[in-house]
């Protein structure tokens, strides 16, 4: 034990954890959690890849026949409703419910049980959602569920149905997760760890698990309403309803944006200030930008529902915009950790730096349609189209590559090849640059989304065939990350405790962490800012005090 | 501590953004109140109000528990965890009345059934 630690151990208990598929699947090990749910979204978010390849091969050309009208609506809305409730969102609790305890000096997660229950609901939410994919009538009314579009007189059968009950467990199961990733924040903290000393990523994952909780619940709310809906037809008639359903969900639709998006934002920050091998710049003024940032996207729903007139449009205009302030103390964080750092070009690195002016993109078109008078004209146009994915996929897929490998040597204790991750890295980035930059400009030029195409003399031709090339570019380079995991897993190159040098808690244990993270061998450090192990490097650096003449 | 350290404490910072949402909350019903809108355009201020009291409800947890121990009750490994899928199973199969019939739920018993009495020997050691 070095002169730094203090004496925060957890011992292992009696019955240590075997490593049998009936002790994954019943894992109550937050790691262990975490990783199942990492696998089984990745698989889920490469399902939903393939959908969305499928469209844009539909779409590559006019008079395409791949897919009929409405098998493409029914492929829209799977790939919307999968990406959401079943990758992104996912990943994103995820990401939280594996690093948050590490990064609080914690032994354990809150709750592990209804963390584990999470993780089944989750699941069962999955096989439900593509079941009513698979069925002759799946659900083709969008991942919004709209009714009346979604009783029974417009969606009959059972694939509305099993769509209903999806996305309810889905959801239910990351209201646990967010649940005990909050409670483990706001109470399994280490001795001495405060608040004002937390990562800024596990900031960034109270302030998504407070949105969880509190958001998340109007989902099952609307949800409920369907479900309801769909047995009686008569019960929620009328525009009051369906005003109601629309707000209720959008009560949670706009904040999922942001639980998909703040993670991802921790992600990058972390890989920024590791590999620029300085303290987060600016950490206490991004800490109130994310509180401010979280309480700003919990008001900014309706702008959703600018076009249908019955909206306090002045109002959500005004919160929406608002949102920038936040955002730019958040990028001057960014900006002002790399300013001055050393910078080590790793893959997580380049993903974080690519993030940035991508998200920029993003959250720019964003400002551009929070104006109703601009949103008018916008609504549903492939403008919105490109400005949701320069923020969900530009964004915060490329944080969550940030983080993924930073932090796959941590949860595997084996490295990721470099190189194969920056040909990642580079098809990834040029991909997705190329299929969602044309998306602005065919929306510019009116074409509308939910088409399964489009005339030959409509002018979309060349843009959408460069968006459909970008697509298959994307496709590649998820080949290749998985290629980069086998050849990782097949000829192991171990990592080590920590081998990025990092600055926070999780990299003073082992890797893989022991059962309860920190043990006699590594045990938790005494903790004194946000980056305790940058504070120990820089202590172990400082000049001794000589020894007093008289000490002995 | 520092002073803003001991500031930032668990109960205020869920408070602190209680506030900020209330601020915001209170805002939105400005605005509504001073225009005419339809009864479901005023949801939008009942919705956040419901937000607020999931938020307050936390901080006085918080405060509330604020001197007990944070480990809780120590380090074991918990009991039984098969009653965690059994549970989900129960509660997918209550949802599978939905697309097939309103007689499915009742199959749902059986793993709830078999749940609580796991939750039951598991307690009773």
């Amino acid at each position: 034990m070095t002169a730094q630690a203090r004496a925060a151990v957890y011992p292992s208990p009696a019955g240590e954890e075997r490593d049998g598929l009936p002790q994954w699947l019943l894992a109550t090990d937050h790691k262990r959690i975490a990783l199942m749910q990492f696998g089984t979204a990745f698989v889920l978010f490469l399902f939903q890849g393939a959908l969305a390849l499928t469209m844009r091969a539909q779409l590559a050309q006019p008079g395409m026949h791949i897919l009929s009208p409405q098998s493409y609506l029914q492929f829209m809305t799977m790939h919307g409703t999968g990406m959401i409730a079943l990758s992104v969102t996912p990943f994103a609790l995820a990401l939280g419910v594996y690093l948050v305890p590490l990064q609080l000096g914690a032994p354990r997660i809150a709750a592990p049980r209804a963390t584990l229950l999470g993780y089944w609901l989750y699941v069962s939410g999955a096989i439900f959602l593509i079941w009513g994919f698979l069925a002759p009538d799946g659900a083709s009314d969008g991942w919004w569920g709209y009714t009346p579009l979604s009783n029974t007189v417009y969606s009959p059968g059972a694939g509305e149905s099993l769509w209903t009950a999806g996305v309810f467990l889905a959801a239910a199961g990351m209201v646990l997760q967010g649940a005990t990733t909050l409670w483990t924040i706001l109470r399994l903290r280490a001795p001495g760890l405060a608040m004002m000393r937390m990562p800024v990523f596990t900031w960034a994952q109270l302030v998504t698990v407070l949105m969880v909780v509190t958001a998340f619940p109007a989902l099952l709310a609307a949800v409920s309403v369907v479900a309801l809906d769909r047995l009686d037809p008569h019960l929620f008639a009328g525009n009051f309803w369906t005003f109601a359903y629309e707000q209720l969900f959008w009560f949670y639709g706009h904040p999922v944006v942001y639980v998909m998006f703040f993670p991802f934002v921790g992600c990058v920050a972390e890989s920024l200030a590791t590999f620029a091998g300085r303290r987060y710049f600016g950490y206490k003024g991004t800490v109130l930008a994310l509180l401010a940032f979280a309480a700003g996207s919990m008001s900014v729903w309706g702008h959703h529902l600018f076009a249908s007139g019955q909206q306090v449009n002045d109002y959500f205009s005004l919160t929406s915009i608002m949102l920038t302030i936040p955002a730019g103390v958040e990028y001057f964080g960014f900006l002002g950790t790399i300013i001055g750092g050393r910078l080590r070009y790793t893959t997580s690195m380049l993903f974080a730096l690519t993030f940035i002016p991508q998200f920029a993109i993003g959250g720019l078109t964003g400002i551009l349609a929070a104006n109703p008078a601009i949103d008018y004209q916008l609504n549903n146009s492939y403008f919105i189209l490109g400005h949701f994915h320069y923020t969900l996929f530009a964004g915060s897929v490329f944080g969550f590559f940030a983080g993924i490998y930073l932090w796959f040597p941590k949860a595997t204790g084996v490295m990721l090849r470099e190189r194969l991750g920056k040909l990642h890295w580079a098809l990834l980035t040029v991909g997705t640059n190329t299929t969602f930059i044309p998306f602005f400009f065919l929306g510019w030029s009116g074409m509308p989304r939910w088409m399964a195409g489009y005339p030959a003399n409509a002018g979309f031709t060349t843009l959408s065939l460069i968006s459909s090339i970008g697509a298959g570019i994307i496709g590649v380079s998820m080949f290749v990350f998985a290629f980069n995991v086998y050849v990782s897993a097949r000829f192991p190159v171990p990592a080590g405790p920590d081998p990025w040098q990092a600055h926070t808690l999780e990299w003073a244990t082992s890797s893989p962490p022991p059962r309860f993270n920190f043990n006699l061998q590594y045990p938790v450090p005494r903790v004194r800012s946000y980056a305790p192990l940058l504070d120990i490097r820089e202590d172990a650096r400082l000049p001794r005090a000589p020894a007093r003449p008289d000490s002995g | 501590m520092t002073g803003v350290e001991s500031l930032f404490r668990a109960p205020v910072v869920v408070a602190v953004w209680g506030a900020c949402n209330t601020v915001l909350a209170g805002i939105a019903a400005g605005f509504v109140a001073a225009g005419r809108f339809p009864l479901a355009a005023q949801l939008a201020v009942y919705l956040y109000a419901g937000a607020l009291c999931i938020i307050y409800a936390i901080a006085v947890a918080l405060w509330l528990i604020r001197r007990r121990e944070p480990l809780g009750r120590g380090l074991r490994l918990p009991r039984r965890p098969a009653a965690v899928l059994l549970l989900a199973a129960g509660v997918a199969l209550l949802w599978l009345g939905l697309p097939f019939g309103r007689w499915l739920p009742i199959t749902a018993a059986v793993p709830l059934a078999f749940a609580l009495g796991l939750e039951i020997s598991a307690r009773r050691g």
